[in-house]
């Protein structure tokens, strides 16, 4: 495995204001995340695993830190240039509300990659392939409300991987399903990268999944622990 | 570039929404719509008054004017003695009817014309040999002939001063395809004298003049004629209207204002509606500019279909407002024929701009707004509350500035009627921004009531508006703008009518007034016979009589409107002056010099009680001082009011224009009517007997169609604001369905839903209402303080009626009540988990 770092967290902190008070989320975070690695992210709800996600994605910028992705500062970026790095090296899953409701499957995936400015010959072929990876080959052209809630996801993952971004990151991406699809998805997705060989930073309650990844990280009252006691 | 992906998402958004949609395209289709109906309406009076002008006056420089009585011809012959060389023609114009319209008869010399005017040359190159061969006869302009359906050789009949005469149609003039000349028709000066009885006098001559050789001639002319310059007398007729077109555009501008509102509300919403798009758009690298740019695309196709839509129904509706606009001018400033519709490109691309920049203005906002969709607070809608709650004192801050530069405005200028409208403007938009400041306060304050009425459903219904207030808050500013200006608008014609009905009541003191029928004379009314004030005198149940004398005479501001009065005894109090008047006026006043003039007259030439002007009697020029200004809603060009026996005497004119006769104590009315109409009807020429009550209903009668286009101006601003109230409160609450759908899975009934809704709906719908009042008043008080006065010299009290702020109330409820049946119903048809599953 090759260890040069794709990612490197230095000293983050960040904290919400609410009403008068700040309550810190994050407190002098580190991390260096290599190449094709998967990590599984643990941590109680609300202990800040998604304000985590979220910096790394740059679409929130820490109060404290730095985070350098492929070798660029993200906070010295402008929001155009940290969108478009976005855009061109990360993909992502979310909980829910994921997809484009007016959008259909194909339309839904297609998306990153006519963002990125691919030819629509070579989206549909993307699209095409992906799809059928994911298992939904047939249902290219239904919108999501006549998916299930399970099949939802899988366009999810299918959108987060299809124009080969660096980095994946997924947030809770079966919080919403139940066990049995919950499983199969995150077998899926965790398939899928390492087939591809992507970067998957994943944030799960399954210690199942956690056992797949290469690498346990737990947030923990703002801190970073690896494979460290699990509290929930 | 945008891709198509971003496009079909919002093409199906908004097919989804295709109410909002179509309600979004129908507000801006309207408010353009009102601003091309007018404008157009406006520039096709304005084109042909251009053409009727450069018909009649050619290459005409210079005119020789005289007292109202006219120009002897003997002047024309000893101008051409004098001067040979000089380019001259005598014309006699008057005011006539054909087939019901108003139409200019131009007398020429046919011989004169030729270094004047293309009129009697025409087609037909034999009219002049034929003019010159005595025969006798008009001619029309192949255009209007056409119009009318006239042919070469018909007979036709004119009315002139209430008279039918008969002529003979002889020719026609003008090329039929080239520019359109309409309302004019042109006799020899022998028949046209004839047909206006004025023998021997000549209305003006005119001149092509070096400006080298005016003072030669004016020096030349004797003194009673005056020489002036054509393009100055053209330039301030045109003027005459403006203002009144003005106000109108103004007014169609609010229309627009108001469409614009709704395209920002619906804007608004539709962003709302797909935060959590935009958010998924920008986490998957859209760029802010791109998801910017697509909506602003979208909004700016959706503004094109509406204001493609509203030239079209523009062009519809301004056939409809041409009529109104031209029977308006016809009635208060000069007669003009419009028939053609003058569509120009650039009208057309007017329209289009001002559709799409309203369009593009009402976007800019929201899709700002949208930019900033994050992913990670799309699910935080607390966090969307909480922001338009942090926006309040913002909102408040830079609309009390808007109010506090709208009174500025109105202080920095006394006289400019565009700040007044700049002001108009501020004053609006500055309540606006402060109507949701005052959505918490007000929710609050209702929830109390509405609890005790309705439960918890009211606790619900009220609570929502609060909680909700990033839509709401764009909502209610919205409706609050178009009942305001359907309030202000109706107060200011109100309190003009009132006015108006106050002031005739004021002025018409007498019992009975007799008049000649309308004059075939621009310069003078028609004159009652001779004798007959004294004949009327004698009539049993005849107390006094007042005699008036209206003509227009020639002033240092150009001609002007003016009353020879003979006063009875109580007409003084026929006068309400403006300011204090000269001590001992009336004593001052029945010894000569002095003049009263009107408000409007004061207003525009800037004088005052004290102030001289100089008229133009056939001795020259005389200096009167101005003893008093009185209210005048008769004209707003201004009338100067002068006693009759100097008028007489000055003017060498005894001619009575009308009598106003005052019963002796304890007659009857009726039969002193009957004794008068018979005493009239010996006359030779049909003469108007009617008491003051009517007098008083057919002036308000001619008030009220003067006003027809501001009502319905004021109409179609309801009904954009009703589609805005419409649209406002369908998109809150089919955007609330996931919110009801809750609601209905944890068990209200439909018939509860409906009830809560409609309630809500109701709510805000009052709240406008409320909100509207002083808005509504406010902008009544500028339309009648600052715009009325600037625009035409009129100041009058503010009037109001209740009856247009229960009218407004009961507008805003019941179209809030439409809006919140549909959502409702649809809901209460779908099962909730139908509904839970769409995002
Ligand atoms: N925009 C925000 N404003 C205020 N508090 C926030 C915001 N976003 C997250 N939080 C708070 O920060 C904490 C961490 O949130 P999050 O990162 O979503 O936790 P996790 O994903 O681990 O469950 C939570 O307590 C949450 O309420
Ligand atoms: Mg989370």
């Amino acid at each position: 495995m090759n260890n040069k770092p794709l990612l490197v967290v230095e000293q983050l902190s960040h904290s919400y204001r609410e009403g008068r008070e700040t309550r810190p989320i994050l407190n002098g975070i580190d991390l260096q995340i290599a190449e094709h690695e998967c990590i599984a992210l643990l941590g109680r709800s609300g202990s800040g695993k998604s304000t985590l996600l979220n910096m790394l994605a740059g679409i929130d910028t820490p109060q404290g830190g730095s985070i350098r992705v492929m070798g660029q500062e993200i906070h010295k970026l402008s929001e155009r240039e940290r969108t478009l790095l976005r855009r061109r090296h990360i993909g992502f899953v979310y909980q829910f509300f994921n997809l484009i409701p007016t959008l259909t499957i194909a339309e839904n995936v297609g998306l990153p990659l006519e963002l990125n400015g691919y030819p629509e010959a070579e989206i549909s072929r993307l699209v095409g392939f992906i799809l059928s990876d994911v298992g939904l080959g047939n249902r290219w052209a239904a919108f999501p409300d006549q998916l299930s809630g399970g099949e939802q996801q899988r366009v999810a993952i299918a959108r987060a991987l299809v124009h080969n971004p660096a980095i994946v990151l997924a947030d809770e991406p079966t919080g919403n399903l139940d066990e049995e699809t919950g499983k199969h998805i995150l077998g899926m997705l965790l398939g899928l990268s390492k087939q591809l060989r992507r970067t998957l930073i994943i944030v799960t309650h399954s210690l199942e999944v956690a056992q797949r990844a290469d690498r346990i990280l737990t947030l923990n009252y703002g801190r970073l622990s690896e494979q460290g006691e699990l509290h929930w | 570039m945008v891709g198509g992906r971003l496009w079909r998402a919002g093409y199906r958004h908004q097919r989804r929404h295709a109410w909002q949609t179509l309600l979004s395209v129908l507000g801006i289709a309207l408010g353009v719509a009102v601003v091309m109906a007018v404008g157009l309406a406006n520039q096709s009076t304005n084109r042909a008054f251009e053409l009727t002008m450069e018909q009649i006056s050619g290459r005409v420089t210079h005119q020789v004017l005289g007292a109202p009585a006219g120009l002897p011809e003997s002047l024309y012959r000893d101008l051409r003695l004098a001067h040979p060389d000089l380019p001259a023609a005598p014309v006699v114009e008057g005011q006539v009817e054909l087939a019901g319209e108003p139409f200019t008869l131009l007398g020429v010399d046919p011989l004169s014309e030729r270094p004047f005017r293309s009129l009697t040359r025409g087609r037909d190159g034999a009219l002049l040999q034929r003019l010159l061969g005595g025969e006798s006869g008009i001619l029309i302009s192949a255009y209007t002939a056409t119009r009318l359906q006239l042919e070469k050789g018909d007979e036709i009949s004119l009315e002139i001063a209430g008279r039918q005469q008969s002529v003979r149609l002889m020719g026609l003039f003008g090329d039929p395809g080239a520019a359109v000349v309409d309302g004019i028709l042109v006799a020899d000066i022998a028949l046209a004298q004839t047909l206006l009885q004025q023998f021997g006098r000549l209305d003006r001559i005119d001149l092509v003049l070096d400006p080298a050789e005016t003072s030669n001639l004016e020096e030349w002319l004797p003194a009673g004629f005056k020489l002036v310059q054509t393009r100055q007398r053209t330039d301030a007729m045109a003027n005459m209207s403006h203002a009144f077109q003005t106000n109108l555009s103004a007014m169609s501008l609010l229309a627009l204002l108001v469409g614009g509102f709704l395209i920002y509300n619906t804007t608004t919403f539709s962003v709302l509606q797909r935060r959590r798009q935009f958010g998924i758009m920008r986490l998957l690298g859209a760029t802010r500019r791109e998801v910017f740019r697509i909506i602003m695309l979208e909004q700016l196709l959706i503004g094109l279909v509406g204001t493609l839509l509203g030239l079209g129904a523009g062009i519809l509706l301004a056939r409809e407002l041409l009529h109104l606009v031209t029977r308006t001018i016809n009635d208060l400033y000069f007669a003009l024929t419009v028939s053609r519709l003058d569509l120009s490109a650039e009208i057309l691309l007017t329209g289009l701009l001002l559709g799409l920049l309203t369009t593009a203005l009402a976007a800019t906002a929201p899709a700002w707004e949208a930019t900033r969709s994050q992913p990670h607070t799309v699910n935080r809608r607390s966090e969307i509350e909480r922001r338009s709650h942090r926006a309040l004192p913002w909102l408040l801050s830079i609309g009390l500035l808007g109010i506090a530069g709208g009174w500025l405005l109105v202080q920095g200028s006394e006289r400019s009627l565009l700040q007044g409208f700049a002001a108009l403007f501020c004053f609006i938009m500055g309540y606006c921004l402060l109507v949701p400041t005052m959505v918490p306060p007000l929710a609050r304050l209702l929830q109390y009531p509405v609890q005790g009425l309705f439960g918890s459903i009211g606790r619900l219904a009220s609570r929502g508006i609060d909680a909700t207030l990033s839509r709401t808050g764009p909502a209610i500013a919205a409706l609050t703008l178009a009942i305001a200006a359907t309030i202000g608008m109706g107060i200011m014609v109100d309190s003009f009518r009132g006015a108006v009905s106050q002031w005739l009541s004021r002025t018409i003191q007498g019992d009975i007034y007799v008049s000649a029928p309308e004059s075939a004379s621009k310069r003078a009314s028609a004159a009652l016979p001779e004798g007959l004030p004294e004949r009327v005198r004698q009539i049993d149940g005849v107390g006094e009589i007042s005699t008036g004398r209206h003509v227009k005479v020639e002033s240092d501001n150009g001609p002007v409107d003016l009353l020879a009065i003979g006063l009875a005894s109580t007409s003084y109090r026929g006068f309400d002056f403006k300011s204090e008047p000269l001590p001992q006026l009336w004593q001052r006043f029945a010894g000569g010099g002095i003049a009263l003039v009107s408000e409007p007259y004061a207003f525009h030439h800037r004088l005052g009680t004290g102030d001289t002007l100089d008229l133009l009697t056939p001795d020259g020029n005389r200096t009167f001082t101005i003893g008093g200004i009185f209210q005048d809603y008769g004209s707003d060009r201004g009338l100067i009011v002068l006693p009759r026996e100097h008028y007489q005497a000055l003017w060498n004119d005894p001619s009575v224009t009308t009598l106003g006769i005052y019963l002796a104590s304890g007659a009857e009315l009726q039969p002193v009517l009957t004794r008068v109409r018979q005493a009239t009807g010996q006359a030779d020429q049909p003469l108007r007997v009617r008491a003051s009550r009517e007098i008083l209903a057919h002036s308000l009668e001619i008030f009220d169609r003067t006003f027809t286009i501001t009502r319905v101006l004021r109409l179609l601003v309801i009904a954009v604001a009703f589609v805005g109230i419409l649209s406002a409160m369908l998109a809150l609450q089919l955007e609330r369905a996931r919110e009801h759908a809750i609601l209905r899975a944890t068990g209200m009934t439909p018939g509860q839903l409906l009830g809560q809704v409609s309630l809500q709906t109701l709510l805000m719908g009052l709240m406008a209402a409320l909100l509207a009042m002083p808005l509504g008043w406010l902008m009544s008080e500028i339309l009648i303080q600052v715009i009325n006065l600037r625009a035409f010299g009129w100041s009058m009290p503010a009037q109001l009626n209740p009856v247009i702020l229960l009218e407004a109330i009961a507008f805003a409820l019941l179209a809030a009540l439409l809006a919140g049946l549909y959502p409702s119903l649809r809901m209460a048809r779908t099962a909730p988990a139908v509904a839970l599953r769409e995002e």
